[in-house]
């Protein structure tokens, strides 16, 4: 058995022993052990607090050499996650990709990464999202330009996500 | 899309070329004739580099190549060491307990409990079937040949890399010239894969490990002693057991005659 499903296994029976505050982590199809469905719970004292969101981790062969990709399957207005749904932050990206410049290297993609850091660090960003590479520019910029309409529509997400 | 995005798109194809070329080799090749490095040169067009693996054979026999995908150096070493383990059994022995030390030293040093100790159960647990001879020297490198194991495999060298320069930061942080600290370093540089070795690289291996080696150098500078090769640590008083081929930006094992 490849080394990659053995290391998922542990840390899904780990999360389901010991839970982490922020989402809850399980298997999309039981028989994929690379493909995870996670729900994250919108952060206190956000604009996301309320909501219930699901994403898709895909996971590659050659993890944890790789980083998986998550991708959001509820809605979700963000300057940082773009209109698929997939999510943009460093710690997703291999240390080779250099077109994400912008980033402070050392916050890249390490095998010592697991999934629980993966999602810590999508919390943060929901709380505190990065201004200067947004994959969903309008996004960035109505947060910026027109704050009431991005609560709006933050808001409508976040009732969607509770209706699913 | 716009210029940038283009030109992002670009260089993914080439990243993605790249990276295609290099799999058509094997991680870890066989033994062959050093003379296969003459080949590689033009009499005529690159005298420097030609007259030095001319000079090279007169000692090395054998060359094993390394695929070169940033690992090259933690791979070669790592074979290099499990050759000579292969050989001797006290020396396994010896270099499966440094191995099994080294699970608590990185903790003790804050790494990520969770996935270093499977990094270093994996490791430990592969290299006891070489230590008790539960293995063949063939399975041995089926295993180093495929990606998953052997990269696993070159993580936890990476990891004993890194705890190896945090345990001695205070020797190592003076080298790390721009502004950066030791550990954002060793984050950036060694945990992370692809990344080749620098000399902060070579020496924590080395130390780590506690294997000296000998590269040779076939660039156009010239070595100290007159001779084309750097011993690691430079105080080791033997000739080191293992001998890495050194070509810019890449690194192979070779064999004494």
């Amino acid at each position: 058995m490849e080394q990659s499903s053995l290391l998922l296994k542990k840390q899904l029976a780990e999360l389901r022993r010991v839970p982490v505050d922020g989402f809850s982590a399980g298997l999309a199809d039981d028989n994929d052990i690379y493909k995870w469905e996670v729900l994250v719970i919108g952060p206190p004292d956000t604009l996301y607090e309320g909501g219930f969101f699901k994403a898709i981790l895909d996971f590659p062969r050659d993890y944890p050499q790789k980083p998986p990709k998550m991708k959001f399957t509820s809605e979700i207005w963000h300057p940082n996650i773009d209109k698929e749904g997939n999510v943009c932050i460093s710690i997703l990206h291999d240390p080779g990709d250099d077109k994400w410049g912008y980033e402070r290297p050392e916050e890249r993609w390490l095998p010592v990464h697991t999934v629980e850091t993966i999602l810590l660090s999508v919390i943060s960003m929901l709380t505190d999202p990065n201004f200067e590479s947004p994959a969903n520019v309008d996004a960035a910029k109505m947060q910026r330009e027109n704050y009431t309409d991005f609560k709006k529509k933050v808001a409508q997400c976040v009732r969607k996500s509770q209706e699913e | 899309m716009t210029d940038a995005e283009n030109e992002i798109e670009l260089q993914d194809q080439q990243f993605k070329q790249i990276e295609n070329e290099q799999k058509m080799f094997p991680l870890v090749a066989d033994r062959l004739p050093f003379d296969l490095v003459i080949l590689d040169y033009d009499a005529e067009t690159s005298p420097d580099y030609y007259n030095k693996a001319k000079e090279l054979a007169n000692t090395y026999g054998e060359i094993r190549q390394i695929r070169g995908d940033g690992n090259c150096f933690y791979r070669a070493v790592f074979v290099g060491i499990l050759e000579v383990c292969m050989k001797n059994e006290e020396k396994a022995k010896q270099f499966l307990e440094t191995c099994l030390g080294w699970n608590d030293r990185l903790l003790k040093l804050g790494f990520p409990d969770w996935t270093t100790n499977d990094f270093c159960e994996v490791f430990t647990d592969w290299f006891k079937k070489v230590v008790n001879k539960e293995t063949t020297s063939e399975k041995i490198f089926d295993d180093l040949n495929d990606d998953s194991q052997s990269n696993y495999l070159i993580i936890f060298m990476r990891l004993i890399t890194s705890g190896y320069l945090k345990e001695h930061s205070e020797d190592y942080a003076p080298f790390i010239d721009d502004g950066r600290s030791l550990a954002d370093y060793c984050s950036t540089e060694i945990e992370a894969m692809w990344k080749d070795a620098d000399h902060l690289g070579i020496s924590g291996l080395v130390l780590a490990t506690g294997y000296n080696i000998r590269i040779e150098y076939m660039d156009r500078t010239a070595a100290p002693n007159g001779g084309w090769h750097y011993d690691i640590p430079a105080d080791c008083n033997e000739t080191p057991e293992i001998s890495l081929l050194y070509r810019p930006g890449h690194y192979d094992i070779i064999y004494h005659k």
